[in-house]
């Protein structure tokens, strides 16, 4: 059988797949990437994958490859794909095992030319506040009463019964930190106990605390909008709904796989594993994630309640509301949502919500600028702020990238850095370094990753987002 | 020509970890992969903890050791334990070929009364996902610094065979 052809240039930024480009895909695919960018996804099996996600039942319009696409399983990392609610399905695999998986930027009024030797003392606190690393447990062991609370009422109900937070960090998150329709009943057990003292917690992986400074202003007034300025300092808090989420994901994958053949659906790849989103298990699944996702956000709410602590503990003249959150965005997910009169499940996995400025669902402070996004790049790059425009809507279901996407993987990373050497090389940027692990440090090694200023360009070529702000890191957390 | 013997590697994935393995039967797979899942757990110290019954039911021997491999996860984070110990463990029903190894066991502890949210999990497989059953009893013992990276096992690219050598598998972990 011959090779599939290429995906087909047909933008500066996009590359197409026809509907033809292997059997049973029921939509066309599209890439958006740079030259290099795609041969850098060409690499793995993302571009298979997103074919293959093309095939699921009820899959409309056309799937999307993000910028920073790579090999995951099911879907690929940075895919995005929208079904017709109500009799299409929901994937589990689409959304991943760490729902709600995203990024919180928290901005301060300090100026990082400012913080002298505080900068590392800061930092230092971050890293003792916030427990990090694989499995870690935090202080706080919630109740059944109070995961209860956290699975069907999200981040607000830190804020208003714990007083961890402001109600402005609230309005500040996507969804208002809160998805509809969770259900904590359709949470197990395990995966209950599995995330019951991880609020609060980083993780291990990818996932960081990052203390940072705004090194250029690309666009004023959203600058402005964000409260963002340059030479400011900045933290970025990356985590998800830790064991609880994994656990979920696990459960109805399971469930799903389970009865495919009796719902007459043919997988690919059984890691799709789905079934309508109508059916009993789709229901299920829809609440239960809805549930781990209020968890997630939860989570970094108290992280980010942690940063601001340490900050306001370092620099006495900072106040509790003068660290604000910027925006909280989740990319691992699926929503309900309308385009062109349709409702629609749209799946976003390692990819973020894009809204532009004229859409609905939109915080107060970002009417008329979009919806803030983020891409974080690695360690010792950059991170990009941009702004959500209104043609992602037609162009990508209203999504942009998550960040700037591996291209090496872990084991490839350790054999050209070492923990150790990549610690000296980080330190003599100027960056301080608190991760426990050398290993998950040099997995984690900025060489693993894409070119996240290229990245950025490409979403904002291709109509997704427009750029604001580019922060250089000068501190990072690890697990 | 005697069996290969048993063993487990991690594979170049570009996000996550592949883990290919090997052992003359099906049942040595098993406690194999139970000994990678307790190994990534990280360093132990004090005494194991009592045995523990295991019981896993799935429509066919791959998808049960993805199963299995799941619940050794999630079982090892929530106790803090790493499941070394592995005994009696008995496959059932369409195990490959059309060989049917043992017959199912009832598991001690298995009909307790489910509580609220076992009741709500997703637990209740259909029959047909019942064909092939493991049942075990492990023992693990606490964890002093938990290293683990797995986050589950997926049924991406899922693989397990039988050949002249013995069972050889391939997993894709989140990691």
């Amino acid at each position: 059988m011959p090779e599939p052809a290429l995906p087909k240039r047909t933008s500066p930024w996009a590359y197409d797949i026809p509907a033809g480009w292997r059997p049973g895909m029921h939509v066309p695919a599209r890439v958006y990437a740079s030259h290099d960018l795609l041969e850098a996804i060409l690499e793995g099996e993302a571009v298979t994958q997103l074919a293959n996600v093309a095939t699921l039942p009820g899959v409309v319009g056309r799937v999307y490859g993000m910028p920073d696409m790579h090999e995951g399983y099911g879907f690929p990392v940075g895919g995005v794909a929208a079904m017709r609610m109500p009799d299409g399905v929901v994937s589990p695999g689409g959304v991943g095992f760490d729902i709600n998986c995203g990024v919180r930027l928290l901005s301060t009024p300090l100026l990082r030319r400012d913080l002298g030797d505080r900068a590392e003392a800061f930092v230092h606190e971050i890293s003792r506040s916030i427990p990090s690393g694989t499995g870690r447990g935090g202080p706080w062991r919630a109740t059944d009463a109070e995961l209860d609370r956290v699975l069907a009422e999200g981040s607000r109900f830190l804020v208003e019964e714990k007083g961890f937070g402001l109600a402005a960090d609230v309005e500040h998150t996507e969804s208002e930190g809160c998805l509809p329709g969770a259900d904590p009943d359709k949470v197990s057990r395990r995966a209950r106990d599995r995330g019951r003292d991880q609020l609060g917690t980083m993780g291990a992986g990818n996932h960081f605390v990052e203390v940072q400074e705004v090194e250029a202003v690309h666009d004023a007034e959203a600058a402005r909008a964000m409260g963002l300025f340059e030479g400011q300092v900045t933290a970025l808090v990356h985590s998800g709904s830790r064991g609880l989420g994994h656990q979920v994901c696990t459960d109805y994958v399971r469930l799903m796989d389970a009865r495919l053949a009796e719902r007459g659906i043919t997988l690919v790849d059984r890691q799709l594993s789905c079934a309508p989103a109508s059916s009993l298990e789709g229901r299920d699944y829809l609440a239960a994630m809805a549930a781990a996702a209020n968890f997630a956000w939860s989570n970094r709410q108290l992280m980010g309640h942690r940063v601001r602590t340490a900050a306001t503990r370092i620099f006495p003249d900072v106040a509790p509301e003068d660290v604000r959150v910027v925006y909280d965005v989740a990319h691992n997910i699926a929503k309900m949502e309308r385009y062109g009169g349709q409702d629609v499940c749209v799946h976003r996995k390692g990819a973020t919500r894009a809204f532009g400025p004229s859409h609905p669902e939109m915080p107060a402070a970002y009417r008329g600028i979009g919806q803030p996004v983020f891409i974080p790049g690695s360690m010792g790059t950059a991170s990009w702020v941009l702004a959500g425009l209104d043609t992602s809507d037609e162009r990508s279901w209203g999504s942009a990238c998550h960040g700037a996407g591996r291209r090496l993987s872990r084991t490839a990373a350790k054999k050209q850095v070492t923990g150790a050497d990549l610690r000296r090389q980080l330190e003599a940027q100027g960056i301080v370094v608190r991760c426990a692990s050398n290993k998950g440090l040099a997995e984690e090694a900025p060489l693993a990753y894409k070119d996240v200023d290229a990245v950025a360009e490409v979403v904002e070529g291709a109509g997704l987002a427009r750029r604001v702000a580019r922060l250089r890191p000068f501190g990072v957390v690890k697990g | 020509m005697e069996p290969l013997p048993a063993s487990a590697r991690f594979e170049e994935h570009v996000g996550e970890l592949r883990l290919a393995l090997r052992a003359p039967t099906l049942e040595g797979l098993f406690v194999e992969a139970a000994g990678v899942v307790a190994r990534e757990c990280g360093r132990t110290e004090g005494e194991p903890g009592p045995w523990e019954p295991l019981r896993l039911a799935a429509r066919d021997p791959a998808t049960l050791l993805v199963d299995w491999l799941n619940e050794l996860i999630g079982r090892s984070e929530v106790e803090g334990r790493a499941y070394r110990e592995v005994r009696g463990l008995r496959l059932s029903g369409a195990v490959g070929r059309g060989d049917t190894v043992g017959a199912p066991t009832a598991v001690a502890g298995a009909s307790r009364r489910a509580t609220r949210s076992e009741r709500a999990a997703p637990d209740a497989l259909p029959g047909a996902a019942n064909a092939v059953t493991v049942d075990a009893e492990v023992r693990g013992s606490p964890v002093s610094v938990w290293e683990s990276a797995l986050k589950a096992a997926t049924y991406h690219g899922l693989e397990l065979t039988r050949d002249g050598d013995g069972w050889r598998a391939a997993v894709l972990f989140d990691v």
